[in-house]
């Protein structure tokens, strides 16, 4: 050991030296405590014997210098005294010292003092270097953590949570969070939600998150519906969630266009689905198992659709709202919620009543499980407003494309985003896009549910009727055995823009063509609506006599980017 | 102990008894209350002490259907108090357990 012997008294110092160096220490000499002060650093010793009674500083005054030198360091400080017993001790102690040894010295008691300290400096150093350790590491996991969190945050931002029909409210357990709520517009002209939540929360969740916020966000962009998309993220999580592991999600879709509401809930707690007097019309209550947890062929991919008004309102939620609990140990649960239902005003947002009454309800309780909430107005006016400007189309030459979907194709896949992608491919429609697809899939909806199924929109005029519509053609659509539908387009480019022709054929008995058309004046919001959204959006429509070809033509023209 | 098994016919028919909270605090003691018993053996839990149970509660459960068998598996779940046969409800569970 490094040991500073701190003596003015030559004798003393010279039989330390001697006791010292018998047990092989290196010994360091100082002769008051301003020399010690000065020197302790260079010298850097594991241990100081220190006088008290010293000229210019002292020993008690010396210590306290060195001691403040040291910081975390702990160098033990022996004093060097004549006193003995309680005394001794007390002043030792009170003074900052560590231990003291008597003159005249006996030296067993010297190596037995000197080896308590060393134990306790090992000791100490240990601890300090331990404490580094945690130190540099938890600094280090902060820096990953910001560093996920920006990513985790650049990804969940990828929706619209902005819209102005959207209203949500997202509180994190932990920093990162289980729950995911996303919105996306699908250009089909409506918008999809997800409102989920991964068992468990913190980082492990957050991760699992990742991949079905792209999933979500690609597909419906892509125009997917909503229970193909569902049957990719259960693929996926099965694939990487661990056993025992799932997500409990709400997945929806709003036509704008047809004002349909189509809904899968497999494990989120009963949403909302309120007139626009906040008046509950149904409870959408979880009917599914959740994701991940079975494999696709037996997963259940109904919908359940309803008839949706305007200025009717959705919400959603995750159970860390019901289940959030105050000090007390109550819990919100849902009764309290639809209190705060009925007492909303209809100008009011059902989000910031909820979230102040759950406010008031915790106190400062911390919130022990992530809280989401999702609140949809469906203001139909308001919903995705097309973003118009854009900059210069690349020319390409005029094209012709014609496919022919037999039954067995119609079943199996959904055709409408494969096509789309393909007239991206062929012209770059960039802000048309929306429009097309909406063209698109209500042409070949028509074909497919008039020609083909031969179901009757005019049971579409009840709201019971509405949900039984879509229930037949799911039914229809499985027992599909013959038919076909032709599709062809054909593109004429001119200098600023150009002209899609669009004809589809399908193999039905075709339909009066005629009292279609005088019925379309008549209701419109019940049946018949696809043939009137066509002729707002083309340019022409016309049947063949028959009525079971129809001819589009979309003429469009490359807007401006406007600023 | 909240967990707690028995077997009879020679370890073919398993009583798993849970009592008080069923949350994750159990992981351990629950997946120890099975892990000696075959995939084919006729489980049944008994729920009728169980006061609440929790989202990881029901991973639990998937993990006792996984080590017996999946799809194949049996699996009977009793005496369950509302807020518990609520939660398994939400999750659809009764598709995938016998909940009686």
């Amino acid at each position: 050991m490094k040991i500073f012997v701190v003596e003015d008294e030559d004798t003393n110092a010279l039989i330390l030296k001697k006791i010292l160096e018998d047990k092989s220490h290196e010994v360091h000499f100082a002769y008051n405590g301003a020399q010690a002060v000065a020197q302790i650093d260079t010298i850097n010793p594991d241990l100081i014997l220190m006088d008290i009674l010293m000229p210019v500083i002292d020993g008690y005054q010396a210590t306290k210098l060195i001691k403040e030198k040291m910081g975390e360091r702990f160098v033990p400080i022996i004093f060097i005294t004549s006193m003995d017993g309680d005394e001794a001790l007390i002043s030792c102690l009170e003074n900052g010292g560590d231990d003291y040894i008597s003159k005249p010295f006996n030296k067993h008691v010297l190596y037995a003092k000197i080896s308590a300290m060393e134990r306790i400096r090992t000791l100490h150093n240990t601890i300090r270097d331990q404490k580094q350790h945690l130190q540099e590491l938890n600094n280090y996991n902060r820096k990953e953590q910001i560093i996920a969190e920006k990513i985790f945050k650049k990804v969940m931002s990828k929706g619209e949570l902005d819209s102005p029909v959207i209203d949500s409210f997202h509180q994190p357990a932990d920093t990162f969070n289980g729950d995911i709520v996303m919105s996306v517009n699908s250009p089909y002209g409506g918008m999809n939600f997800l409102v989920g939540d991964f068992t468990g929360h913190g980082l492990a969740a957050a991760l699992c998150s990742m991949p079905v916020v792209q999933i979500f966000y690609v597909m419906s962009y892509k125009g997917y519906g909503i229970q193909d998309i569902i049957k990719e993220i259960n693929r996926k999580t099965i694939q990487f969630l661990p056993k025992g592991r799932f997500f409990a999600a709400c997945i929806l879709n709003i036509d704008v266009k047809n004002h349909k509401l189509k809904l899968w809930n497999g494990g989120m707690p009963d949403a909302y689905f309120l007139n626009e007097d906040l008046g509950i019309r149904e409870k959408l209550i979880s009917n599914k198992v959740p994701l991940g947890i079975v494999d696709n062929d037996q997963l259940d991919t109904t919908l359940n659709i309803y008839e949706i008004h305007q200025n009717d309102r959705l919400f959603i939620y995750s159970d860390g709202l019901v289940e959030a609990h105050n000090e007390k140990d109550e819990m919100y649960g849902q009764s309290r919620l639809e209190d705060v239902i009925h007492s909303c005003h209809k100008s009011e947002s059902l989000v910031s009543e909820v979230k102040s009454n759950l406010d008031q309800f915790i106190q400062n309780k911390p919130f022990q499980d992530d809280v989401t909430m999702l609140e949809i107005r469906c203001d139909f006016e308001k919903f995705n407003t097309q973003k118009d400007g854009v900059v210069a189309i690349p020319r390409t030459g005029d094209w012709e494309l014609s496919l022919r979907l037999d039954s067995n194709k119609i079943q199996t896949t959904e055709p409408i985003p494969i096509m789309i992608a393909v007239l991206n491919e062929m012209q770059e429609f960039r802000n048309h896009r929306e429009t097309l697809f909406t063209i698109v899939t209500e042409m070949y909806s028509n074909s497919l549910e008039h020609g083909l199924l031969k179901l009757d929109s005019n049971i579409k005029k009840t709201a019971e009727g509405f949900a039984k519509y879509y229930q037949l053609r799911e039914e229809g659509l499985q027992k599909l055995e013959k038919g076909f539908i032709k599709i062809r387009f054909r593109h004429g480019l001119h200098a600023n823009g150009g002209t899609l022709y669009i004809s589809m054929e399908d193999s039905g008995d075709g339909f009066d063509v005629e009292r279609a058309v005088k019925d379309m004046g008549v209701n419109k919001y019940h049946h018949g609506r696809g043939l009137a959204i066509l002729q707002t959006l083309c340019n022409e429509v016309s049947h063949n006599a028959k009525g079971n070809e129809v001819h589009t033509v979309f003429e469009w023209t490359n807007l401006q980017t406007e600023h | 102990m909240a967990v707690s098994s028995t077997d009879s016919d020679n370890g073919n028919k398993v009583s798993i008894i849970i009592k008080g909270r069923f949350d994750f605090n159990d992981h351990t003691d629950f997946r120890e209350s099975y892990r000696q018993y075959p995939a084919n053996a006729a489980y049944t839990l008994d729920m009728k002490d169980a006061d609440y149970m929790d989202s990881s509660a029901l991973g639990m459960l998937l993990l006792l259907r996984e080590h017996a068998g999946g799809d194949n598996a049996s699996i009977e779940v009793v005496g369950c108090k509302p807020e518990i046969k609520k939660i398994l409800a939400i999750a659809n569970f009764q598709k995938l357990f016998e909940i009686k």
